[in-house]
């Protein structure tokens, strides 16, 4: 295989540290910081004691990496916002075919950390591969319910031919790279243009199922972007007061639906999400498939970036109707309609952190003077053109807006849980040094006090535990009964519908029946149990706090020194993304059509359509109750008894102080891969 | 039949029972409180931390300058006459009073309180009581535990809810609470706890000091406060009419239709007193939810869009609302699961959009607050005086 030759670490772009996006992070990273000193001094002074509960906090803070998800319309100028956000214009190959573009996370981290540029490319496995080309992925999974065989036939056929451009492409074996991960210690434009690639064989959109024109272009550019499933890219000259992660992801542009998984797992992950929208399609094309896939996520999560604004002629008059138009969409289809709305222009910001403007044309140029001249602020008059354009752009606004939720979202998590535990480390602490002190009668009083404590702890964790447990089940029961009622409504409505449908037009008038209903209706469900399960957890865990205060301030037997453990706050609940997934419903085009038009008789349509549409419903409640209530319940389930450990543990043996649990989002852990050169 | 007259009705019918010997002395207890609740006029209790807008509150409520501007912080009550007049108590004890209303060198002599008395009271039917306090959590405490035990309806000036008052206020009486409107003297935008909202029936934004320019209200104070009044005074008619129905065996023309709200059935089987609450609260959401939104579609918009968008928001409100009411489930299982259902086809109802489904969600709506309604009748303590004003 042909290799480039390694190259020298990406330098980022900026020097000018007023462009960075995320200076509003600057706040966070100090408390964090003066956590981090606290903990190490702990640490260092009580190292038998509390040495290793303070050592998973630590490495708790250090591995903090907030998430930002970045989706967006064809064309709406995604990548080159995420590139100039991150301050490395062009890193990101913008020229993407939807076929082929990746889950692209890049790592951001300032200098300081000491570590080194690397990325690592993940393939698709084996049975992923299989999936998508023999049964063609979700549509597939879609035709075959619709029991619409000759559909699976033409999706085959489509997929046959991608295989075989695959294989020109990657040579014969290809299929014994599935699965592997290629790693390397350095970065460069070429290498990540390897793996997501630019669009040789782009299509519109509505033609991917004709003949695609195969070219190779390059032998390189693309090469394995076929089967890029991720791509990780760390980057540690940039200029953020802490580690961030900007994730670019294919989205929407998705025809065989292969990738969406990976896109909604994206999303799952990720604390902040930017809708990308092109300011001139965002009035024109209600993108429901957008708004579909951020359904899941409450609109304090989201910021909409409404970009290429340098395209408008009028911007200053244009942007208020664009506006009502997004909310108004929004509204109307289920969307967030409260999410912040903040417009720019990726390409001025490009053009700011590259600080050349050769490339912006005159009618570019007369847009961003027009816009500057509505929105200047006094205090930019006499600032640089670099700074003016940078400003204009909408990026700092849109990293503030980022670093607003990352503060108030996971990052005051982080804060209120390394708090409590703190104190509760100081807590525990003064109970040992207690206990060890020599005005202790004797070291054997204290013995006998801990085997009974023991038993008494025990006794705490089973009972809140099964507290607990029944409180979850309640919670997850109603879940499941509302979700079914909810799956019966629906389908009952949009038959109905179907059939004064059928009364009204004749059978070659195509049906369509918008499942956003249903989409609200399981989000509603999953919000109360979300709801219930948070209220049981935390008053459990306040339980087992004040329980285990009376344990410890017994086993210390002195009236005069009560201790008090704190509750540590539970973790959030993960956003339903599986809402967002395509159901047949949401299929409008030529697909749709084929397969309402193959229908004849009335009778059947009614009786077919019911069957697809239970079981699409019923397959989306079923995957929120599994990935969704089901695991959060297990998460949830063990806290109140993990938390009683974790304070009592530094009693019993120094070495037994369990790991708290991790509270970072999980991101696949970088295996030890052989490094490629 | 107007309320004023199916109250003094209801007051005369509940006289003559109270005079009957065919009911426990318990139950003639319960009426004689339903009676006097029935009778007495709503307490209006004006609290918080802000002084100056307390008092101009109290003026813009009475429609007249009571209190004199610039006059100095007093607690003070307005009570109903037939002309005005003051009485003030003074520092040492002794008494001093006018035959009008209070001037500023007139409360400036160190009064540590005010009784006045006002025409006004009898047409609002309600009276008022301002309690003068500092901004400390001990204080505003004080004064909230004074005013639980005795007034209706709660006026809550504040300029900036500092933590103090919230404090102070979470932690007051739920029967305090349960009627509450909030006065903020700042910009709604500027509001950084806007969870506080949330706290109150009817938040009023005002401009800062002195402008009295309303802002972000649909409606004046004096309007929502009559709403609430109207509702308290309406629940109140509705508790006395139940018991009457009750007790009563006698009275053929209850003021409420028989054919549409069932007797009230005694349960072996009584559900316990909070998720009678619980139940409570829940149909007064869902009855002030639908005459609003039945007295929109008695003249419906033409576009039936934001309609429907108000009817989805309202039984979403209402599907919260029952989430942070746990007994319900356990207690009126059907009824649960019917608000559930009838907040699912609304919103169906609402994506699919149509004019005529404006109707069906009308139907759903007015289906759940008469099931809740039914529900509630049939709660054994509906009907005493505690269960009235309270839910």
């Amino acid at each position: 295989m042909n290799m480039l030759p390694p190259r020298s670490a990406m330098t980022p772009s900026i020097n000018n540290t007023a462009l960075s996006a995320f200076g509003a992070l600057a706040p966070l990273q100090e408390e964090l910081t003066q956590l981090v000193e606290k903990l190490e001094e702990i640490d260092k002074a009580q190292s038998r004691a509390s040495g290793p509960k303070a050592r998973n906090l630590l490495e708790n803070i250090r591995e903090f990496e907030p998430t930002v998800t970045f989706i967006g319309q064809v064309k709406a100028g995604k990548t080159t916002l995420v590139n100039a956000m991150a301050g490395y214009p062009d890193l990101l190959p913008t020229e993407i075919n939807p076929w082929t573009s990746v889950v692209t996370s890049l790592h951001l981290t300032a200098q300081t950390a000491g570590k080194t540029d690397e990325c690592a490319f993940r393939f698709f496995t084996n049975e992923e591969w299989e999936n998508l080309l023999r049964y063609g992925g979700r549509l597939g999974e879609i035709a075959d319910r619709a029991g619409a065989a000759s559909e699976i036939e033409k999706v085959r056929q489509q997929l046959d031919e991608l295989r075989e451009k695959s294989r020109r492409r990657l040579g014969k074996r290809f299929e014994l790279l599935l699965g592997q991960t290629h790693r390397y210690e350095h970065v460069s434009r070429e290498l990540v243009r390897r793996y997501v690639c630019l669009g040789d064989d782009f299509q519109p959109e509505d033609n991917l199922f004709s003949e695609v024109t195969e070219t190779l272009q390059n032998d390189h550019e693309g090469q394995f972007a076929d089967i890029t499933k991720t791509a990780d890219i760390t980057l540690t000259g940039a200029s953020v007061p802490m580690p961030l992660c900007l994730q670019d992801t294919p989205g929407i542009n998705d025809t065989f639906l292969v990738r969406e998984q990976i896109t909604l797992n994206g999303l799952r992950g990720s604390h902040v999400c930017v809708v990308v929208l092109s300011a001139q399609q965002a009035l024109s094309t209600v993108d429901l498939g957008l708004v579909r896939l951020v359904s899941s996520i409450r609109a304090r999560g989201i910021v909409i970036f409404v970009n290429r604004i340098d395209e408008l002629s009028d911007p200053v008059a244009e942007v208020p109707n664009i506006r009502t138009g997004i909310q108004d969409t929004l509204a109307r289809f289920g969307g967030p309609k409260d999410a912040e709305i903040i417009f720019g222009s990726g390409f001025w910001a490009q053009s700011a952190v590259a600080d050349t403007y050769d490339a912006l044309s005159d009618a570019s140029t007369e847009t961003l003077l027009r816009w500057t001249r509505e929105n200047l602020e006094e205090a930019l008059a006499s600032a640089s053109p670099q700074e003016v354009v940078w400003q204009m752009s909408g990026a700092p606004a849109l990293g503030e807006a980022i670093a607003e939720r990352v503060q108030a979202g996971p990052g005051n998590h982080l804060l209120q849980r390394t708090r409590a535990a703190l104190t509760n480390l100081h807590a525990t602490g003064q109970v040992v040094e207690n206990l060890q002190s020599p005005r202790r009668d004797s070291l054997r009083s204290a013995n006998l006090a801990k085997s009974e404590f023991a038993s008494q702890i025990e006794d705490i964790k089973s009972q809140c535990k099964s507290a607990l447990a029944a409180d979850l089940a309640a919670a997850a029961h109603s879940f499941d009964q509302r979700a079914e009622s909810a799956v019966e409504t629906f389908v009952e409505r949009a038959l109905a519908d179907l059939a004064t449908h059928l009364q009204q037009h004749d059978t070659q008038e195509v049906w369509t029946y918008d499942p956003v209903g249903l989409r609200v209706l399981l989000r509603g469900a999953y919000q109360a149990f979300v709801a219930a399960a948070t209220r049981a957890t935390d008053a459990r865990l306040a339980d087992a706090a004040n329980a285990v205060s009376a344990c410890l301030s017994e086993l210390v037997g002195d009236n005069t020194i009560p201790v008090t453990i704190r509750p540590e706050p539970a973790p959030p609940a993960p956003a339903a993304v599986e809402l967002g997934g395509v159901i047949a419903l949401d299929l409008k085009g030529s697909w749709w059509r084929r397969f309402w038009l193959k229908k004849r008789a009335k009778d059947a349509y009614v009786a077919e359509f019911k069957k697809l549409l239970l079981q699409e419903a019923d397959a989306l409640a079923h995957q929120i109750k599994e990935n969704c209530v089901g695991a959060h319940c297990t998460r949830l389930e063990r806290i109140p008894a993990d938390f009683i450990d974790q304070q009592v543990a530094i009693l019993f043996d120094d070495r037994t102080a369990e790991a708290p649990t991790k509270d970072v989002p999980q991101r696949p852990r970088r295996r030890p891969i052989p490094t490629r050169n | 039949m107007d309320l004023e007259a199916q109250r003094s009705k209801t007051l005369e019918r509940l006289s003559s029972i109270a005079q009957s010997d065919r009911i426990s002395e318990k139950a003639k207890q319960r009426c004689a409180g339903i009676h006097d609740r029935l009778e007495s006029p709503v307490l209006v209790g004006i609290l918080g931390p802000d002084t100056q807008e307390k008092q101009a509150v109290l003026n813009e409520l009475l429609g007249l300058t009571v209190l004199p501007r610039d006059g100095p912080p007093i607690s003070l009550e307005v009570q109903a006459g037939d002309a005005p007049y003051t009485m003030l108590k003074l520092a040492d004890g002794s008494v001093d009073e006018i035959q009008s209303y209070p001037t500023a060198t007139f409360l400036a002599q160190g009064a540590d309180f005010a009784a006045i008395t006002s025409p006004r009271c009898a047409e609002l039917h309600c009276e008022f009581v301002l309690i003068e306090c500092a901004d400390s959590v001990d204080e505003l405490r004080e004064a909230l535990e004074w005013a639980g035990t005795r007034i209706d309806l709660a006026i809550w000036c504040t300029q900036n809810w500092a933590e103090s008052e919230r404090t102070a206020w979470t932690n007051s009486a739920e029967r305090v609470r349960d009627h509450a409107i909030l006065v903020i003297r700042s910009d709604a935008s500027e509001f950084q706890d806007q969870s506080v909202f949330s706290e109150f029936a009817v938040t009023a934004f005002r401009g800062p000091a002195d402008t009295q320019t309303v802002g972000h209200e649909e409606k004046g104070l004096e309007t929502q406060m009559r709403a609430l009044i109207a509702e308290a005074r309406e629940q109140d008619l509705l508790s006395a009419e139940l018991f009457l129905r009750r007790y009563d065996k006698l009275a053929p023309d209850l003021a409420i239709d028989a054919s549409t709200r069932p007797a009230a059935v005694e349960t072996a089987d009584q559900p316990y007193e909070k998720a009678q609450g619980e139940l409570g609260k829940l149909f007064q959401h869902v009855r002030v939810k639908a005459e609003k939104l039945l007295s929109i579609c008695a003249d419906p918009p033409e576009d039936a869009r934001a309609l429907l968008e108000e009817f989805e928001t309202a039984m979403s409100a209402t599907a919260d609302l029952l989430g942070s009411l746990p007994s319900i489930e356990k207690e009126w299982p059907h009824l649960h699961a019917n608000v559930l259902d009838a907040h699912d086809l609304t919103v169906l109802l609402k994506f699919e959009g149509r004019q005529e489904h404006t109707l069906q969600c009308a139907r759903l709506l007015s289906q759940l607050r008469d099931e809740t309604e039914r529900a509630y009748l049939a709660c054994p303590s509906v009907g005493t005086s505690e269960g009235a004003r309270i839910q």
